[in-house]
């Protein structure tokens, strides 16, 4: 116990105590695509954001009968996230859900235990996350259902993150995001636990546009239930950073946002045209002034 | 007797000048701590122990305003001087006139404020306590100051009005000004007011023309990198008041380098003299940079750094 409290004060004073600058901005926002980056929300400000999934572009759900997936809805999300200090993130949302369990609500804390620095004293920057998600819909009468939810503990999902992201030079950047999904109640065929190796990347060409990346790898990999064979979530975007506001648009082939849905929820196969379009809309509210601008 | 730390205005006040409606002669330390606190911070403590509600959800006084002394020759401020000395004693480069020594000035908001500001103006250009609310509704965006609050500013502010060793004055200026005796007080207050302005210009300028700028092959990359540093990152960085952040990477010095030809609000050459406006669902905005506050010069020398980095 001494030895846990010691270690917390140890990373509490690795990212508090220095007065060397920090590297800005690892990635733009707090997410890349459908995962968190390793960035946090300054502390005071309010991040709201609307996240929206499209129908499938191609395959037997997509082209012209869908307009491309745009006459479909995936899934959506709507979010209020909080920067309680500058290395501690909260935040809640509530979207759709995309795979068995629906009408999810969702909450994150996001502690930021190492920053990187621009002395390279701190060569990348390390942060933990953990989300949940509960699903508000009706239990299902079918009591072999996932969605049977027989006890309340039943509609809770866990996921806990570790990132570890690094700017190298102005442009480029990478982080990489090892992550347990623990669900409570999963189908007879599937399993409560599985762990992701995630990566993600951005491209910055220009101050305002930049290219981002995304990709998780399962364990297992291609695990298939009654609902289908899940595959690895991956997803392309550009996003552009109007100062104030963060527009991010993506191709991705999962349909869930958050990662206790895109995680274990990916059921489409983009081999098959199983992709889509999404958007996500960012913008920062300052609550509380900066302390640091104080003269 | 005169010390150093003696203040002007209550010198000028022995002396019989007028110094105007907002002089307090005898500061309550208190006042002067919540003022300062209500500058440097936007808010203080109540009685009750309550914070005060923020006079602006956008900006303090400090974002815009020094607090300490910003030019080394009182009478004849300048862009150039200020900037060295600015560097010299680590405090920023701001577009409004520091508030030391804004008690001891004779007339606010001048010149071409009129422009901007119309009508708003006349009540605030003979009236310190005028001028600080209109700052507080206008130029902050922000609420009035309550009667207790302002009168705690007013302390604050002449605790940091000019004091006698501000004033370059020479053994013969002091022993005269020290003499209780004097026959005529008017010369002395007429010698200690030729040391400082009472009045701090402002000019505005429009952006220079595109065939007029020599877009950074005229300017001191050294000079531009401390403008960049102490003016554009005060508001810009990472943190600051302002969304729309810089940073000393290249993407960004591309993004400067790549709108330094045009007439928006990318242009450096543009926004430094045409400032923003607040508007509706975004209150905060940019305050221009008078002639007195930057000069067409040290534009160029800006411009000068950003080229240098953007092709680094």
């Amino acid at each position: 116990m001494k030895r846990t409290g010691l270690l917390f004060a140890l990373l509490l004073t690795v990212f508090t105590s220095s007065g060397q600058s920090y590297t800005y901005r690892t990635f733009n926002d707090t997410r890349v695509i459908n995962g968190h980056s390793v960035e946090t929300l300054a502390k005071g400000a309010m991040d709201i954001r609307i996240s929206h999934r499209f129908g499938d572009l191609l395959g037997d759900f997509g082209g012209t009968t869908t307009m491309f997936g745009l006459d479909d809805v995936a899934d959506v999300r709507l979010a209020v996230e909080y920067g309680v200090s500058n290395n501690i993130s909260l935040g809640i949302g509530r979207s759709k859900g995309a795979g068995p369990y629906r009408q999810l609500l969702d909450g994150f804390i996001k502690y930021k235990i190492l920053a990187q620095k621009t002395d390279n004293s701190m060569p990348f920057s390390l942060v933990l996350l953990g989300t949940s998600s509960y699903a508000l819909q009706e239990a299902s009468t079918d009591l072999t259902s996932p969605s049977s939810y027989r006890e309340t503990a039943h509609r809770f999902a866990y996921c806990t993150s570790l990132i570890i992201g690094r700017k190298f030079g102005d442009r480029f950047s990478l982080q990489v995001s090892p992550s347990y999904v623990h669900r409570n109640y999963v189908a007879f065929d599937d399993q409560n636990g599985i762990f992701s190796a995630g990566v993600a990347t951005r491209f910055k060409v220009s101050k305002m546009i930049g290219i981002i990346a995304e990709y998780h790898y399962l364990f297992p990999y291609n695990r298939a239930t009654n609902f289908g064979t899940y595959f690895n979530p991956i997803g392309l975007g550009v996003e552009f950073d109007t100062g104030g506001h963060i527009f991010q648009l993506n191709y991705t082939n999962s349909r869930g946002m958050g990662e206790t849905q895109f995680i274990p929820y990916t059921t489409s196969d983009i081999l098959e045209g199983q992709f889509r379009l999404g958007f996500t809309i960012s913008r920062v509210f300052k609550l509380r002034r900066p302390k640091e601008s104080k003269k | 007797m005169i010390y150093s730390h003696d203040r002007i205005d209550v010198l000028l006040d022995e002396l019989g000048a007028d110094n105007g409606l907002h002089f307090i002669p005898v500061l309550d330390p208190e006042k002067v701590k919540k003022g300062g606190e209500l500058i440097r911070d936007g808010r203080t403590l109540l009685p009750s122990g309550k914070l005060t509600k923020r006079q602006s959800k956008y900006f303090v006084c400090v974002d815009c305003h020094n607090i300490v002394r910003e030019d080394p020759e009182l009478n004849a401020p300048n862009p150039e001087s200020r900037l060295t000395y600015a560097i010299e004693n680590g405090i920023p480069f701001l577009q409004g006139t520091t508030l030391y020594g804004v008690v001891n000035r004779e007339h606010w908001y001048n010149d071409d404020y009129l422009v901007k500001y119309g009508d708003l103006v006349a009540p605030a250009r003979d009236t310190l306590v005028n001028a600080i609310q209109l700052c507080a509704t206008t130029c902050s965006q922000g609420r009035s100051f309550d009667d207790w609050e302002l009168e705690a500013v007013l302390h604050y502010l002449h605790s940091i009005g000019l004091k006698v060793g501000d004033l370059p004055l020479d053994q013969a200026e002091m022993k005269k000004i020290s003499d209780k005796n004097v026959e005529d007080p008017k010369d002395n207050i007429e010698l200690i007011k030729q040391h400082y302005a009472q009045v701090s210009h402002a000019t505005f300028l429009d952006p220079l023309d595109q065939s007029e700028r020599k877009y950074g092959t005229a300017g001191s990359v050294e000079n531009g990198k401390l403008l960049y540093d102490n003016s554009c990152l005060h508001c810009h960085r990472d943190g600051g008041v302002t969304n729309f952040i810089l940073s000393h990477e290249k993407v960004d010095f591309t993004f400067l380098k790549k709108h330094l030809p045009g007439s928006g609000q990318k242009s450096v050459y543009y926004i430094s003299r045409k400032g923003t406006y607040a508007i509706n669902g975004y209150k905060p905005y940019m305050p221009n940079y008078t002639m007195e506050r930057m000069s067409h010069q040290q534009l160029e020398d800006l411009a000068a750094y950003i080229n240098q980095q953007a092709s680094k």
